[in-house]
């Protein structure tokens, strides 16, 4: 059953990078983003995996995610959220992009391979953990050095049909509640461990997968939809990064991305490229 | 809680005149401050408990599914719920901890499923421990709400 109907690019710029499916990744797209990664790791400023991991959670916990008080920000924050990573990995590695997990493909085989191999190029996998802060004030007895992950039944995981539903759902503060509550936070659930609570979530590397899932599904909407989303009063809300308001991510061709489910370039030999 | 069952409530009546028919199931003031679990709901199953199966039974009607803050780390009073602007100049963001709004929709569980004129929502909570879906005690919300439209 496909996710949705196939959709041409929605403008043909040269420039625009495409995030792929973390299944389609080639060999070379998968070794920029470990690469990445593994770099970012050792940045200790506010370029590095530490910082911007602890924007979401511990220690700044500035995410947003729906209340019953206040329409949610939840899909513009993220989007700014994974933009803003996005280019510090591609300070690290300018070919690295990030993949999106699909979840109902992780049915049969539970968390992807990019992700779950232990070593990667004879080394540790960058992406399967990564070092939690230790400055804890109030630690828990059963805090670990580092990320960990304890994923449930893969049928637990949402299928095609469960994100059609979603998709369906022509009120966007519908569409946004429910791809919040029903398939982000069921998966963040399933996998259960340090992303399975928002303290430490966006420490584990496949955080960046999962949103950018839940980033892309926003973008489908939005297609499928003839619609951007939020209401025009949330246009000028600042987001936290940078410039970002808003308006300003309503339309991922403008922060130079858009969604693709795999991508090959071929250098033409002698074409002068 | 472990478990919640509701009084029984009414199912709403059809309106014949339109083909539009959805029924949602709320939750309000969902409690958001422990680790992540989802919650089972099953209608007129009073009896029901975190190993009823849900796959091919007739009485479950989903889940909700609700992402965990995890326990307190910080110091004294860090996760204690500020509500609302402290003065008028307050623009800050809702604190972290603010409950939620769940909601769930049930159409096709309580029209292809329920028999009388009334039904018991029954709410069974699981948590993923070690990869196993097991029971909870995280469980805890100030009001449900039935809501049809049509």
């Amino acid at each position: 059953m496909p996710l949705a109907p196939a959709r041409p690019p929605l403008n043909p710029d040269p420039a625009i990078r495409h995030r792929v499916s973390v299944f389609n990744l080639t060999s070379e797209q998968l070794a920029a983003l470990r690469d990445g990664i593994g770099k970012m790791k050792e940045v200790r400023d506010s370029r590095g995996f530490a910082f911007l991991a602890g924007i979401h959670g511990w220690p700044q916990y500035r995410c947003q995610h729906s209340t019953e008080t206040q329409a949610t920000l939840f899909l513009p924050w993220h989007r700014a959220y994974l933009y803003e990573f996005e280019l510090a990995l591609q300070e690290r590695n300018p070919e690295a992009r990030l993949p999106w997990w699909d979840w109902p493909a992780s049915i049969p085989g539970g968390i992807p391979a990019a992700y779950s191999d232990p070593q990667a190029a004879g080394q540790p996998n960058p992406l399967v953990a990564a070092p939690l802060p230790t400055d804890i004030p109030n630690r828990p007895e059963d805090w670990t050095a580092e990320t960990f992950r304890h994923p449930g039944p893969s049928s637990e995981l949402p299928d095609a049909a469960a994100i059609s539903a979603v998709l369906s759902e022509s009120n966007y503060y519908g569409f946004e509640l429910e791809l919040e509550t029903q398939l982000h936070n069921r998966v963040h659930g399933w996998v259960g461990g340090s992303i399975g609570q928002i303290n430490t979530a966006a420490y584990d590397p496949l955080f960046w997968a999962h949103h950018t899932m839940v980033d892309r599904l926003w973008s489908l909407w939005q297609t499928q939809h003839a619609s951007p989303g939020p209401p025009p009063e949330t246009y000028s809300t600042p987001l936290g990064f940078g410039k970002l308001t808003v308006a300003d991510v309503l339309d991922t061709m403008k922060l130079g991305y858009d969604y693709a489910a795999s991508v090959e370039h071929v250098p033409v030999a002698g074409a002068g490229h | 809680m472990d478990r919640y069952v509701s009084p029984p409530l009414s199912v709403p009546p059809r309106n014949e005149l339109y083909e539009h028919d959805r029924i949602d199931l709320e939750l309000h003031g969902v409690d958001h401050s422990s680790g992540s679990y989802a919650i089972r709901v099953f209608l007129d199953a009073p009896d029901v408990d975190a190993g009823t199966p849900t796959e091919g039974n007739s009485s479950y009607a989903g889940s909700f599914y609700i992402f965990g803050h995890g326990p307190c780390l910080g110091d004294e009073g860090h996760c204690d719920v500020r509500r609302g602007p402290i003065h008028p100049y307050d623009y800050r963001l809702p604190h972290q901890l603010t409950p939620q709004y769940h909601r769930l929709q049930v159409t096709d569980a309580i029209r292809g499923g329920v028999q009388g004129d009334t039904f018991t929502v029954t709410l069974v909570p699981v948590e993923n421990r070690a990869g196993a879906y097991e029971p909870s005690e995280l469980l805890a919300f100030t009001r449900l709400s039935l809501v049809a439209y049509s």
